[in-house]
């Protein structure tokens, strides 16, 4: 097992996993359960396997905990789009109209994500939530770095294609 | 296209997401607990699982040496003898030992590396626990030593203060039995004066009555008047 101080690890990248699985879940009750969940799978991990690069690892681990706990909530995350706040409407902030069709928007993208294969969705994130190289995700899920870029690809097909099928 | 240009809305929407400050302080340190108890357990495991692998090899070099000692009965016409079988334990003790020894090292220093970890955060929570111990009991004895000695300065200053008052109670009751003295002696003193006083006047009256009885005396005899009346006197009388 591979000897890590993660007292040190912990302060170092909370953030960015706070950020990651905040992003992905938009509920500060969840994102918690993933931050916690994230660093536990990371340091079993850790048991198994010698990390060369933690960030990326934590990131991937976020990622793939956030969207299956997306999963678990996709019926509820429905309810959600269909019961949009319209109380917003009424506020006195400059847009509220476009708060609303921001949210609409968000909620969407998660729930379509949902739908995605597990390693696609895991891809699509690291690339374009997390801003991740090909390589770096390649690595991370242990693929080739064009199997990577496949991967994003194939994610971003199924995903305008759950759009067109929702329009 | 328009798809397209959908998705790309939601993945700009989604990156750019106000996220809120944090992670929390508790959460933090809540995961820290919880890795911590994690390493633990995993610390436990590994130690049994080093017991079941030393046991696997020890159980697979007695299988080995039983399987190539049966295994040399069969193809071999002649006994195995003890020199034989000797060299064979031998050689398959050599081919064994190190990759025993590398094994069993390699878990010493995994669990020396774990349980290293868990005792040095245990070590930094029990130093900074007595710390703060050694920082309350210290400034306990220092109350304490100084209420000790604050007592002790208000105690001499009550002793100062009670002998002092003794002491002047003592100077006031001696100059009250001087001034009660001094007014016997006057009261004596104004007795004795009016006493001499008194047989002076006495004294003086005594005299003047004489001399007035003297005067009166030589006055009767030289006045004729004081004769004619007198002999008035003497014939009405008759």
């Amino acid at each position: 097992m591979q000897a890590l101080n993660w007292q040190v690890i912990l302060q170092k990248h909370a953030k960015l996993v706070w950020q990651t699985s905040y992003r992905l879940l938009g509920e500060r009750c969840d994102a918690e359960d993933c931050f916690q969940e994230t660093f536990i799978s990371a340091l079993k991990t850790a048991k198994r396997q010698r990390i060369r690069n933690i960030s990326g690892l934590l990131v991937h681990l976020a990622t793939r905990r956030a969207i299956d706990m997306l999963r678990k909530r996709c019926s509820q995350l429905q309810a959600d789009i269909s019961n949009i706040d319209t109380s917003m409407l009424q506020s006195s902030n400059p847009g509220p109209l476009q708060q609303v069709y921001r949210d609409e928007v968000i909620s969407r993208l998660r729930k379509a994500l949902t739908e995605l294969p597990e390693q696609q969705a895991n891809a699509f994130c690291m690339r374009y939530l997390s801003d991740m190289s090909q390589k770096q995700i390649a690595e991370r899920l242990g693929v080739t770095a064009n199997a990577a870029g496949v991967l994003v690809h194939r994610a971003k097909e199924s995903l305008q294609e759950i759009f067109k099928r929702r329009d | 296209m328009n798809n397209n240009k959908d998705l790309e809305k939601a993945i700009e929407e989604l990156k750019n997401i106000k996220i809120p400050d944090g992670p929390p302080k508790e959460l933090i340190e809540q995961t820290l607990g919880r890795l911590s108890s994690e390493q633990e357990n995993q610390a436990t495991g590994t130690k049994t699982h080093r017991f079941i692998s030393i046991f696997r090899i020890a159980a697979a070099a007695v299988i080995l040496i039983a399987a190539g000692y049966g295994f040399g009965q069969l193809r071999s016409p002649a006994k195995l003898d003890a020199e034989q079988f000797q060299a064979l334990e031998a050689s398959v003790k050599a081919s064994l030992e190190p990759l025993v020894r590398q094994q069993l090292q390699e878990d010493i220093i995994k669990q020396m590396q774990a349980v290293a970890d868990q005792r040095y955060s245990e070590l930094k929570d029990e130093l900074q626990r007595q710390f703060n111990a050694d920082l309350t009991k210290f400034a306990v004895d220092t109350l304490n030593t100084s209420g000790a000695i604050t007592n002790e300065l208000f105690l001499d200053l009550i002793d100062a203060i009670n002998t002092a008052q003794a002491r002047e109670r003592a100077m006031f009751a001696a100059a009250l039995e001087q001034l009660e003295l001094n007014q016997l002696k006057r009261d004596s003193q104004i007795q004795d004066g009016f006493v001499q006083f008194a047989i002076q006047t006495e004294n003086e009256l005594s005299t003047t009555r004489d001399s007035v009885a003297k005067l009166l005396a030589h006055t009767q005899l030289d006045n004729p008047l004081l004769k004619n009346n007198e002999t008035n006197n003497h014939e009405k009388e008759n």
